[in-house]
């Protein structure tokens, strides 16, 4: 029983690593070699962990042997466009210019409810209403309304938007943070004087506490109503 | 894409360090324990007990010795059918039964050859 549960914690932690290594995009959008070889890691993770008669070694050589697979692929791929498409294939254009390519569909034996499922996932009701609509490598399908479908952008109505980044996280669960403090140019101190002005004690009581680009300073105590503040002119970000 | 070549260097380094290791703890436990198996045969087979005896304790002390090592790198099943066959030696000496010894003693070598052969890089074991 020990020796199953010491088998498990070892494989599980070499699984771990070599789906980290194998990096982000893997627990995302899996091209079709990322997909056989994570089910295979699976398989090959899981055999051993049961089966005691099984040397550790063989499972070990076989994750490790897969993990550099994947590396040569990933590499390879990155630098020749020809070996990435023979690997991962090419986008299809599924939908152009508002016409459904039925050539297309048919070559992927993709089905016309298929297309139409993956649209209503995009918000689009009405195939009419679809320009264009691409079926990408790793399986997701991309529909793209006609642009007089679309609601206006900002660009397209002629309004001036502000610096609009990523909201800087002060204070989580009474912790100051402080690499967010430095990214702001500001210290704790400057902080606790304006956790007073809201009527904070101080970032211990706080659940979370943000300053977005626009200066806005965003905090809620644990159980609390959130408060706001003008702490920074808009001027003075630079993150 | 550093830590990807990285990973495309180390990996196989490891990977053949690994079948390096494997290859010579299999290699070694068998060409020491075979010669052993086949000394206990001729004895038996020159109804000399008294060797036979001798080869098969030295046997047993060198399979215990190495089988804990093994245990590592090779399926304990086929690890299982060396234990096997050593015990079949050693109740074929207790009993002096020629016939039954030989053949023991016969399956016992086939297994400590089978120890390195089945990892062994060929195209055989690959397909």
């Amino acid at each position: 029983m020990l020796t199953v549960c010491a088998r498990t914690v070892l494989l599980f932690a070499i699984t771990v690593v070599a789906v980290r290594a194998m990096g982000k995009r893997q627990l995302a959008q899996l091209q079709p070699f990322e997909v056989v070889i994570t089910l295979m890691i699976a398989e090959l993770a899981a055999v051993p962990m049961g089966d005691v008669g099984l040397s550790l070694y063989s499972g070990v050589v076989s994750i490790l042997t897969l993990l550099f697979l994947h590396s040569l692929i990933t590499v390879a791929s990155f630098r020749s466009r020809r070996l990435r498409a023979l690997i991962c294939g090419r986008p299809s254009v599924l939908v152009r210019r508002g016409q459904v390519q039925l050539s297309e569909l048919r070559r992927l034996c993709f089905d016309l409810d298929d297309l139409l499922e993956g649209m209503r996932a995009q918000g689009l009701l009405n195939v009419a209403d679809v320009e264009t609509a691409v079926l990408e490598t790793n399986g997701a399908l991309n529909a793209f309304a006609r642009s007089q479908r679309r609601p206006p952008t900002a660009q397209e109505m002629g309004v001036r938007t502000p610096y609009e980044g990523m909201p800087l996280l002060l204070v989580l669960d009474g912790q100051v943070q402080a690499p967010a403090l430095g990214a702001c140019g500001r210290d704790e101190a400057w902080l606790l004087s304006q956790l007073r002005e809201m009527g904070f004690a101080g970032a211990g009581e706080l659940l979370l506490c943000s300053l977005d680009t626009q200066g806005e300073l965003f905090a809620q105590a644990r159980g609390g109503e959130p408060r706001r503040l003008r702490a920074m002119e808009p001027q003075e970000v630079r993150w | 894409m550093k830590f990807r070549v990285t990973l495309l260097i180390v990996l196989p380094l490891l990977l053949c360090a690994g079948h390096f290791i494997s290859a010579r703890e299999a290699r070694g436990a068998s060409q020491a324990l075979l010669g052993q198996a086949q000394a206990a045969r001729a004895a038996m087979d020159a109804d000399d007990w008294v060797t036979a005896q001798t080869q098969a304790q030295q046997l047993r002390a060198g399979w215990d010795e190495a089988h804990a090592r093994l245990q590592l790198w090779i399926d304990h099943a086929q690890l299982d059918e060396v234990s096997r066959a050593l015990a079949g030696v050693e109740a074929s000496v207790q009993a002096r039964s020629r016939a039954q010894g030989l053949m023991q003693a016969a399956l016992l070598e086939e297994a400590l050859r089978s120890l390195p052969e089945r990892n062994a890089p060929a195209l055989g074991n690959v397909l």
